[in-house]
């Protein structure tokens, strides 16, 4: 990164004006004239607009803009600010879990344009790394059951991560970032035409040596620093013409270091990798026949990893090795039927088949475990019904039925209650269950630790939510959801073999506020507060508290300064455990940002300012538990076009 | 395969040189903001029935629910069109409108069952609109506007296009 060029730009030129978040506002639009406004974009389309009707829940949109802003580098970065979310690491790879109102992250249904991203064998990918932000033109989350919708796995919630695809991609864009932990990122979107369709691309390079936390001690007693070095390439191509869209997708990790094996001994050497692509045509037409509109979708994907040169094993100190792939194949069809006066009704089912295959293990000290192949096939349906019941009244209703190849059936309906209750004020009440999958491991994999059990049913999960939005002011929005989240059949392999038992509750509050101060200075901030029983079940590494505040300042022409500023409260352990309790933590964020003119723009950011030793609960092989990044930093360039 | 640090760099310099010389950049807008000065923009080249015979306000109803399209169009409250100061409220059957921004068809159907086509300046967002009884559809594609108008339903309305808008709209239903 060329810092004294960037500086001395800096320096050099006095030019117009940054808006706190960049966008015209009402008194910008209205000079235009009406052939000008037909030529600006929406910074969020009217296609997010419909998705985001679809939330059987309470919904958070973060876009472009806001990820822009804050200086978010990874998906994640930007997920640990959600109300009631909590990004804990796993020890093994620094791997990311997106915990939700206190549910693991199996809990949490991931996807990428509307695609799921976990496999059978480990869930996310088991060197999934959450996603560069410059590819992500918004993200949707449901925070509640989707599984009405969506299927399985979505008991506490979805993130569905929309890219930048073509077309909308009207603004094209190259940026480069460097920063501690010798990183370096770069990447490129850009959007055309290409024989009367619409073509976007975008690519993100990017290599980091990771934050090397020191553990002292590992399983074994030995201190050293754990290798969480990665490469990422992340290639995406789209074509949309007509009704038709073509999304065509590429990552890889390279020199992924474990860090530590499973079991938390340190291992200095491991380089592993993994690369997946995927295919997905789209075809979506509001206007297929009278009163019907019509979606489809067919996806291809296929993931594939390996351990590279091996991990460590616990004793004697040898190398085992795992490679590993699966196939995915989904099918979708939905119609959306308005025939019907007051109703909006939708009609969908498909199909998704997931499938193991190329497993190699070579496990020189404990051969008695194979991994075996295996396939899934899931069958669907769902019908949704949107009722306008009276002028302010709207009833949406839901059912949805999965049949699973391996464990059987599971329905899962919906209801949600939507009163405009005044002019500011809406009011919701909401019902949903939802269930989670049992996992491969838990239907098949023999391990060390556990025995599987092919005939476990799936976890199921009750929530009432009561949700209030409130606009105080033209510029001050409120929002305040209650709930009570329930889970029941849990499956647990604490007694050797997988089994369904007990149950798990959880009461919540979160509350949300954003407040545009002024044109150029924007405050928002949420509170979570999780009331957790405490039973086995209890999800561990879950704060009881957090707290959130952002304030982005225009504070003169051209720069805005953006402060982040998180607080997570105590940590419960789990019963039994002679660890001492993991106390509150904060971290602190920063971000400059320069607009040199149309084209460039410049940033500085700054994370965990304050240097807070922060960390995440591991298991007990770790006495000290997992350290998380201190402070760092990053510069980078964006040249617009 | 590990990426060297000058490979790295090297593919990244090379990324750049092929895709930055590319042309300027545009404005972007919020969605409801756009959405509200579309509206005024409409109301600005329609010619209706009360024109330039009444000083009261013009009267704006929103059939919505999307907080943040109501604060939107609540920033158009007291702007003056023709003279004429604008009146925003949230859509109510017992009030007249002068013109209405309708988000839904259950909110269109709700409006036409209540008290039939209402004769004012109609402003749709859900496809099928302007098939509807509708005067003006307004859509987004590919991140932009575009709209749609029933020139039929206008003129049952009494209302009339300059000709600055017709030209502008995608469809028009005769």
């Amino acid at each position: 990164m060329h810092k004294k060029l960037a500086l001395s730009l800096l320096l050099l030129c006095p030019l117009p004006v940054l808006g706190a978040a960049g966008d015209a506002d009402i008194d910008q639009l209205m000079p235009l004239s009406l052939e000008e406004l037909v030529q600006v974009d929406v910074s969020i389309s009217t296609y997010s607009k419909q998705q985001m009707s679809k939330a059987p829940s309470v919904v958070s949109l973060i876009t472009a803009e806001d990820i822009r802003a804050t200086g978010a580098a990874n998906l994640m970065d930007v997920l640990r600010a959600v109300p009631g979310m909590y990004v804990k690491h796993n020890l093994f790879a620094f791997r990311p879990l997106v915990t939700l109102r206190g549910a693991p992250g199996n809990n949490v249904l991931l996807m990428v344009n509307g695609a799921p991203v976990r496999d059978l064998l480990w869930s996310n990918g088991i060197y999934w790394k959450g996603l560069p932000a410059s590819i992500i033109e918004r993200i949707e989350i449901i925070r509640g059951p989707g599984s009405a919708l969506f299927g399985a796995d979505a008991s506490a919630g979805v993130i569905n991560v929309i890219t930048h695809t073509a077309a909308p991609i009207t603004h094209g864009e190259a940026g480069l970032r460097a920063g501690s932990y010798d990183s370096q990122a770069g990447w490129l979107r850009h959007g055309g035409s290409w024989n009367g369709l619409d073509v976007g691309l975008t690519a993100e390079l990017s290599t980091t040596d990771g934050h090397r936390p020191t553990l002292s001690p590992d399983r074994n007693g030995n201190t050293g620093k754990a290798n969480y070095e990665w490469d990422n390439q992340d290639l995406r191509f789209s074509l949309a013409g007509g009704h038709w869209r073509l999304l065509a997708d590429y990552q890889r990790q390279d020199d992924v270091g474990a860090g530590l094996n499973g079991a938390g001994v340190l291992d200095p050497l491991n380089e592993s990798d993994s690369r997946q692509y995927g295919l997905a045509l789209h075809y979506d037409n509001p206007r297929f026949a009278a009163d019907w509109g019509l979606n489809a979708v067919a996806r291809y994907r296929d993931v594939k990893y390996s351990s590279g040169n091996g991990f460590i094993t616990l004793a004697p100190p040898t190398r085992e090795y795992l490679d590993a792939a699966e196939r995915q194949v989904g099918l979708e069809l939905s119609g959306l039927y308005t025939g019907l006066r007051r109703h909006a009704l939708r009609i969908g089912g498909g199909a998704a088949w997931n499938e193991t295959y190329g497993v190699r293990q070579v496990n020189p000290p404990n051969p008695a475990f194979p991994i075996p192949e295996q396939s899934r096939r899931d069958l669907y349906l769902y019908l949704q019904d949107v009722w306008s019941l009276a002028e302010n009244w709207e009833l949406t209703a839901g059912l949805r039925y999965d049949e699973f190849s391996d464990f059987g059936g599971a329905a899962t309906p919906r209801l949600a209650l939507v009163w405009q209750t005044g002019e500011r004020l809406t009011s919701k009440l909401l019902y949903g269950e939802a269930f989670r999958a049992p996992s491969y491991q838990e239907l098949y994999f023999q391990t060390a630790a556990n025995t599987p059990n092919p005939d476990l049913e799936p976890e199921r999960s009750r929530t009432w939510e009561l949700a209030f939005d409130y606009l105080a002011s033209d510029r001050l929005k409120l929002g305040l959801n209650l709930y009570r989240f329930k889970r029941t059949d849990l499956i647990s392999g604490a007694g050797g073999t997988f089994r369904n038992v007990g149950s798990h509750s959880v009461r919540g509050l979160e509350l949300e506020a954003r407040w545009q101060a002024a044109p150029s200075l924007l405050f928002a901030g949420n509170l979570t507060l999780l009331d957790q029983d405490d039973g086995p079940a209890e999800d561990v590494n879950v704060p009881d508290a957090a707290l959130h505040l952002r304030m982005d300042w225009a504070f003169r022409p051209r720069w805005a300064w953006d402060v982040q500023a998180h607080w997570f409260g105590r940590r419960s352990l789990p019963t039994g455990d002679p660890r001492e309790e993991l106390g509150a933590y904060s971290l602190l964020d920063t971000t400059l940002h320069y607009r040199h003119d149309r084209n460039w723009e410049f940033a500085v950011s700054l994370r965990n300012l304050l240097n807070e030793d922060a960390r995440d609960y591991s298991s007990r092989n770790l006495p000290n538990n997992l350290p998380l990044p201190g402070r760092n930093f990053f510069v980078e360039a964006r040249y617009g076009f | 395969m590990r990426l060297t640090r000058p490979c790295f760099r090297h593919i990244l310099a090379l990324l750049l040189a092929v895709w930055l010389p590319v042309a300027a950049a545009m404005e972007e807008a919020p969605e409801p903001a756009l959405r509200a000065v579309l509206f005024y923009n409409f109301l600005k080249f329609a010619e209706m029935p009360a024109n330039g015979a009444s000083e009261q306000p013009l009267s704006i109803c929103v059939a919505a629910r999307d907080p943040e399209l109501l604060a939107a169009m609540g920033r158009l409250r007291e702007r003056l069109l023709r003279g004429r100061p604008l009146a925003v409220r949230a859509y109510e059957a017992a009030v007249d409108c002068d013109a209405i921004y309708v988000e839904s068809r259950a909110r269109w159907q709700a409006i036409v069952n209540g008290a039939g086509t209402p004769r004012a300046l109609t402003v749709g967002a859900y496809a099928g609109f302007v098939d509807e009884g509708g005067i003006i559809e307004l859509s987004f594609e590919g991140g932009r506007a575009r709209f749609d108008i029933n020139l039929v339903a206008a003129r049952q309305a009494g209302i009339r296009f300059k000709p600055q808008l017709l030209r502008l709209a995608l469809r028009l239903i005769d």
